[in-house]
């Protein structure tokens, strides 16, 4: 690797959804944590799936952490698209795992802690007890990418406690930031959204923002996509085509949204 | 009964890559737009028809009445989705509707790449898909489609009921076609 004024020579990843690389002048810097956003059914988990599928079968590590779908129904849809999941997961490259989120409330189990407990007491600012719950519960397996589904079932946790959110949320993206994986975090938002994580902090603390559409035009729906923000890297701004076909997701970087024209 | 000769005549002066607005009459859209696809289906290799005004099954059935080869046609059906059970056909794709404007516009421009060899574009009608869209965003759709087509240097012509369009949005696509013919 190239080493620039001391500083190691920035790398991108792509996603392989076809369409969507071609948003970019590069491709996603590695290591940056990305907020996917958007409504319900707009294809923020098959864009993950895909993504992670992709990236599994070139035999990077991939992690899809979920707290929302079952295990069972996310190698559903994936065989659905025709990704195999099976023979990824028995590469060893994928991992699809279901969590509690009392599991990151409590986040500790060892110790009991609570989140509260830990503000008081002036925790280690990298968070390392984070640790055992996001990753290091798998020994060995160090992902290249991770999904997190989603950032809103985690703050429903912390329903009432938004100052307790706010400071998990924060040592997460520090967290991810320090192992180096390229990580991508849902959020729930309206179809068409003004405001992209369950608090705002959350755009602000990732380094990129993805928007998903879902716009709404006489009886039905038109699907599109952005790129809102992605530090170090030029991007089309612009919000563009997209579908969900029998093969997973496909982005018409060119293609302009008439739906998006009549909100 | 339109006058199939002068359309033909009219036709045959432009070049290939021109984009035509055939302006005609209620009773006589049906006759214009077999008469266009004839004249250009017997002078290039293929056609895609968007057809908002008729179904798939109903074009064929014409195409084949009309003695036009239907293997050269690939039509995108913008109306009978809802109504039509899977069909096992590979000229024809169906879209939800007339209003799902980025669909049509993505899947005509994949169709014209896909399709080798010189080939048109017909749009049938601007008057029936103006019924499903709000004016100014069709005129930007309308605007989508015909830049792909002069990229592709595809031709084509577009279909519409003479004094049933506004007169604005009439200008609007008038000013983006190569040529008017009244028949």
């Amino acid at each position: 690797m190239k080493e620039k004024k001391g500083r190691k020579a920035k790398k991108f990843v792509s996603t392989g959804i076809p369409g969507f690389d071609d948003l970019f002048k590069r491709g996603i810097p590695e290591g940056s944590a990305i907020l996917i956003a958007g409504g319900t059914g707009s294809g923020k988990t098959n864009f993950c799936l895909q993504m992670l599928a992709h990236h599994a079968a070139q035999g990077k590590k991939c992690y899809f952490m979920g707290f929302e779908e079952s295990e069972d129904r996310l190698l559903d849809h994936m065989e659905d698209f025709g990704w195999d999941p099976e023979k990824l997961i028995k590469s060893g490259n994928l991992k699809i795992k279901r969590f509690l989120t009392s599991e990151i409330y409590y986040y500790n189990k060892k110790s009991g802690n609570t989140i509260e407990a830990m503000m008081t007491k002036e925790a280690d600012p990298l968070l390392m007890e984070l640790e055992p719950l996001a990753i290091a519960n798998d020994a060995g397996f160090k992902p290249d990418f991770i999904v997190l589904d989603s950032l809103s079932s985690v703050s429903s946790t912390f329903k009432g406690k938004e100052q307790s959110y706010r400071f998990y949320v924060e040592r997460l993206f520090r967290y991810f930031e320090k192992i180096g994986s390229t990580t991508f975090l849902i959020t729930e938002t309206e179809q068409t959204p003004k405001k992209y994580s369950p608090t705002g902090v959350e755009e602000f603390l990732a380094d990129g923002v993805i928007i998903f559409y879902n716009f709404r035009k006489e009886n039905m729906r038109e699907s599109a996509i952005e790129v809102l923000k992605m530090r170090g890297e030029k991007h089309k701004r612009k919000i563009v085509g997209m579908n969900i076909t029998d093969n997973g997701i496909k982005v018409y970087p060119d293609q302009d949204v008439f739906g998006a024209m009549e909100i | 009964m339109i006058d199939v000769k002068k359309l033909e005549g009219e036709l045959s002066k432009l070049p290939e890559e021109s984009i035509v607005l055939i302006e005609t009459s209620a009773e006589h859209s049906f006759d214009a737009s077999m008469a266009s696809i004839k004249f250009l289906a017997d002078k290039r290799d293929n056609g895609i028809i968007l057809s908002a005004s008729r179904p798939y099954i109903n074009l064929v059935s014409n195409y084949k009445k009309n003695n036009i080869d239907t293997k050269k046609m690939f039509i995108l059906d913008c109306i009978s989705k809802k109504h039509t059970e899977k069909m096992d056909a590979d000229n024809v794709m169906f879209l939800e509707n007339a209003s799902a404007l980025t669909d049509i516009a993505v899947s005509l421009g994949e169709h014209m790449q896909m399709i080798d060899g010189k080939k048109f574009i017909l749009i049938d009608s601007i008057n029936t898909m103006l019924i499903h869209n709000k004016p100014h965003i069709f005129a930007r759709f309308m605007h989508d489609i015909l830049t792909k087509m002069r990229l592709h240097g595809t031709g084509g012509l577009l279909i519409s009921l003479d004094d049933k369009m506004n007169k604005d949005m009439r200008s609007e696509i008038a000013q983006l076609c190569d040529k008017v013919i009244k028949v």
